[in-house]
């Protein structure tokens, strides 16, 4: 059961604020609708796009060149939103439940979604030199996704991607397959390592060694420099378990970091925003002092919630069908209602060099692996993965219909357990 | 409604089949089998599965006209 809010009774809904249009928040937007809210609705986004589809980013739009037009998302015809596009939010002041925005103006809520999402981690500034930082890809954007296809429609590339979570993953299997050489840089010991855990994580990176993939493990970039080459960059590589060090000259580099919660706007407002906007299990946000704020909602991957799976520990989990998940929960929220249904089971995906890597629940968060379906060999098996003999998570490669009744057995055990907060 | 599947994006997450059990399913082979013109009590469902398809895949339309005795 979600705690109670303290302080006083909500105020009427008649204004709600979503900061952010991308997935989340527009999704959280729609279901306010669909359960009945018929006050206004602002929808304020920093990209100056309609929302889309991200993941194709690092997959066929990658290939074919990101088209917003077929990236877009579908949207409820009955939205009746106002849409501030191309514009930021600056700062929450919860006193004055007003929103302030980067062209001056402000707009006051009685209700607001925050799904500012995240944005991609930047190299360090001591590794990239500064004549290099402009020239590095990030992928978040369908702007990045457009400069990084240009990138890779010349023939022939040496691409350095630094980083092999799952994006990375992709991005060396996309530029792979268009026929270039391609180096994959990961600081721990496999691709996808905390992710999907050691078993997984083996048998990706033997997948990408078998693709032509130059993948170094246990290995960071030292330094990256402007080449003598113009528009080529050196990294020199520095692995750690070898104790060694190699240079690479490459023309396209793209960092894969992982992504930092976009809660710089939120600062000083009293929300607690450590490792992203921490909220209570129906999706609330915290101050500070663990205290929930009523008439604030936090979704999508800016949103630190606490995961039945883990006994209550509250964590960031930027998965696709999360932020969908998120947003009937946070409609219902708002509107004082109790959400039908339970939280979302967290699932994920990814496409690598022609494998479906499908996954439920919290693999990352196990400590064993068992091979219950098919052979790695075949590229065609499932996993259970395992926390101190609980179940917390499912991962079928080239076999999703199998993965239905680990999900059914999950649900069931993230509903069973009480949350420890 | 007409509820179509475009199979060159269809990705086979299933999250429909999650939705909309009564109009999505795999079959043994773990293909995906629609229902393209469901009971009209299903429509929500239908609309839910749309929304959190990650491929994009389904479409739902309006019924040609003559269908509605179906």
């Amino acid at each position: 059961m979600p705690p109670a809010s303290t302080g006083v009774p909500p105020a009427p809904l008649r204004h709600v604020v979503v900061v952010g249009a991308s997935l989340a928040g527009l999704r959280s937007a729609e279901a306010l609708r669909q359960a009945g809210f018929d006050g206004g609705l602002t929808i304020v986004g920093a990209e100056a796009h309609a929302p889309y589809n991200r993941p194709p980013l690092t997959k066929a739009a990658l290939v074919e060149g990101p088209e917003v037009s077929t990236l877009a998302l579908p949207q409820a015809d009955d939205l009746d939103a106002t849409w501030t596009l191309g514009v930021s939010a600056t700062s929450l002041d919860l006193a004055a439940r007003e929103v302030r925005l980067d062209i001056g103006a402000s707009v006051r809520f009685d209700g607001l979604v925050i799904a500012s999402g995240a944005h991609a981690r930047r190299l360090p500034g001591d590794v990239a030199a500064p004549a290099v930082t402009a020239r590095i890809h990030y992928i978040r954007t369908v702007d990045d996704a457009t400069s990084l296809h240009r990138a890779l429609a010349e023939p022939d590339r040496q691409v350095l991607v630094i980083g092999a979570g799952f994006l990375g993953c992709e991005v060396a299997s996309t530029a792979a397959s268009l026929g270039h050489r391609v180096t994959l840089v990961e600081a721990t010991a496999g691709p996808m390592l905390g992710a999907l855990g050691p078993e997984l994580s083996a048998y990706s990176a033997e997948l990408h060694r078998s693709r032509g993939v130059d993948l170094r493990t246990t290995t960071t970039v030292e330094s990256l420099t402007p080449s003598e080459r113009a528009g080529h960059s050196v990294a020199v590589l520095s692995d750690h378990t070898g104790g060694t060090r190699s240079s690479i000259e490459a023309d396209v580099v793209v960092a894969a970091l992982g992504a930092t919660p976009n809660t710089g706007w939120l600062q000083g407002s009293g929300l607690d925003l450590e490792a992203g906007v921490a909220t209570d299990d129906s999706l609330t946000a915290l101050d500070t002092l663990g205290n929930p704020v009523n008439g604030i909602v936090a979704v999508g991957d800016v949103a630190r919630t606490p995961q039945p799976l883990l006994g209550g520990t509250a964590s960031r989990v930027e998965h696709w069908a999360t932020a969908v998940g998120h947003s009937r929960i946070a409609g219902a929220t708002l509107l004082g209602l109790k959400p039908a249904g339970r939280a979302a089971l967290p699932s994920f995906w990814t496409d690598q060099h022609g494998v479906q890597i499908r996954g439920v629940g919290l693999p990352g968060a196990a400590d064993t692996t068992t091979l219950v379906d098919g052979t790695p060999e075949d590229h065609r098996f499932v996993v259970t993965r395992t926390r101190r003999g609980r179940l917390v998570g499912a991962i079928a490669v080239n076999n999703t219909p199998a993965l239905f009744r680990y999900r059914t057995e999950l649900e069931s055990a993230s509903t069973s357990v009480q949350p420890t907060r | 409604m007409l509820v179509t599947v475009d199979y060159d994006r269809c990705e086979g997450h299933g999250l429909c089949t999650l939705a909309a059990p009564e109009v999505f399913s795999f079959d043994t082979r773990g293909n995906l089998q629609v229902v393209e013109r469901p009971d009209p009590g299903h429509l929500a469902a239908v609309v839910e599965s749309v929304r959190t398809c990650p491929a994009l895949a389904i479409q739902l339309t309006k019924a040609p006209a003559g269908d509605a005795a179906r």
